[in-house]
């Protein structure tokens, strides 16, 4: 059969899904620059759930990314990081936030994080891929987190940099699954 | 507002190629996918609105067994999701996420694939794309196999979410 096949005429006809599991809280979409984008009252969901496309300003620095606003040394966070044929293995421990992404300047990154948390009792667990250019070319990394938190709820979540602005036409949405 | 349906199929019969078309107005995309081969073994490869100049970069990270490798390729006419040899198996299953949030914005990839290897164990793969178009919106997606076609219950879910 060629390619390009026209898909409809052969595929099954299927229900149309519908995610309403999840919840769009919060979108964001500058217009202008800004240094963070933080999102508030994320009280009342079980899951949290960030869907982002940043444009770093002329600055290369990090997306850095926090909970609660909390600038203690109460993130711990393992990478798996892919940059050409080098793939690397880290851990940090006792970090004031989280290392989301390294931005170059004028470069976007794309991620998707996840969170757990939405008890006492225990630690939030952050979980993200991500694909950003930071030497030029593009590259990958997946990491794994934990906000030290075992008391507090997640009432806020901040993307932020560690230096100059996040440019015009960034898009972040945050999604939540109500609890029952 | 949240993500909505935009086209699902499963195959039932075999194609080389699967096209999304008329996919635009969404700022991500979200496709889960399980793909059927016919027997034939070959990669799987993403395309953009039908876009074959060497626009796409993509960097990879493979783990199989106790072996973790990593590897970018550049100037493509094509995101190779999954390659050819050795690990063309007969299926394999994947989740992306495509954001391009503006026309004048490249388009990024993440994907995250598990392949089926023919005889072997499962290979795990990690991947984030580019693909170098500022110039149009997101259009249609494609999902070519390098030969052979896809088999029947091939099946793909496309979801979009518009701010």
């Amino acid at each position: 059969m060629p390619q390009g096949v026209a898909l409809r005429a052969l595929m099954g006809a299927g229900a149309p899904a519908d995610n309403s599991a999840w919840d769009v809280i919060d979108v964001v979409e500058l217009g202008s620059a800004a240094a963070s984008i933080t999102f508030s009252d994320l009280s009342g969901y079980r899951l949290l759930r960030v869907t982002g496309y940043v444009l770093k300003d002329g600055t290369g620095a990090n997306l850095l990314v926090r909970l609660n606003a909390d600038t203690g040394a109460n993130y711990d966070a393992q990478f798996l990081t892919g940059n050409s044929t080098s793939v690397v293995a880290s851990r940090t421990t006792g970090g004031t936030s989280i290392l989301g992404s390294q931005l170059a300047a004028n470069t976007p990154a794309t991620f998707e994080i996840t969170i757990g948390k939405q008890l006492s009792g225990v630690p939030a667990m952050l979980l993200a891929p991500v694909v950003n250019s930071p030497v030029g070319d593009v590259s990958t990394r997946d990491w794994a987190s934990r906000w030290n938190n075992t008391t507090d709820l997640i009432t806020s979540l901040t993307l932020l940099n560690g230096s100059g602005n996040f440019a015009a036409s960034t898009v972040c949405v945050l999604e939540g699954v109500p609890d029952a | 507002m949240t993500w909505q349906l935009i086209d699902q199929a499963t195959l039932s019969s075999a194609a080389a190629s699967i096209t999304f078309s008329d996919v635009g107005g969404y700022q991500f995309y979200r496709v889960s996918a399980f793909w059927v081969f016919d027997g034939s073994t070959a990669a799987i490869d993403l395309r953009l609105n039908s876009d074959d100049g060497a626009n796409y970069a993509y960097q990879r990270i493979q783990a199989t067994a106790t072996t973790i490798t990593g590897g970018r390729s550049t100037g493509q006419t094509a995101q190779r999701l999954t390659p050819a040899s050795p690990f063309g198996g007969t299926s394999n299953s994947g989740t992306l996420i495509i954001a391009k949030p503006g026309t004048s914005l490249k388009a990024q990839t993440l994907a995250h694939l598990g392949i089926h290897q023919e005889g072997a164990n499962p290979v795990l793969e990690l991947q984030g794309g580019e693909w170098n178009n500022t110039a149009a919106a997101l259009s249609a997606i494609s999902f070519l196999k390098s030969s052979g076609s896809f088999a029947a219950n091939t099946s793909i879910l496309v979801e979009g979410l518009s701010t």
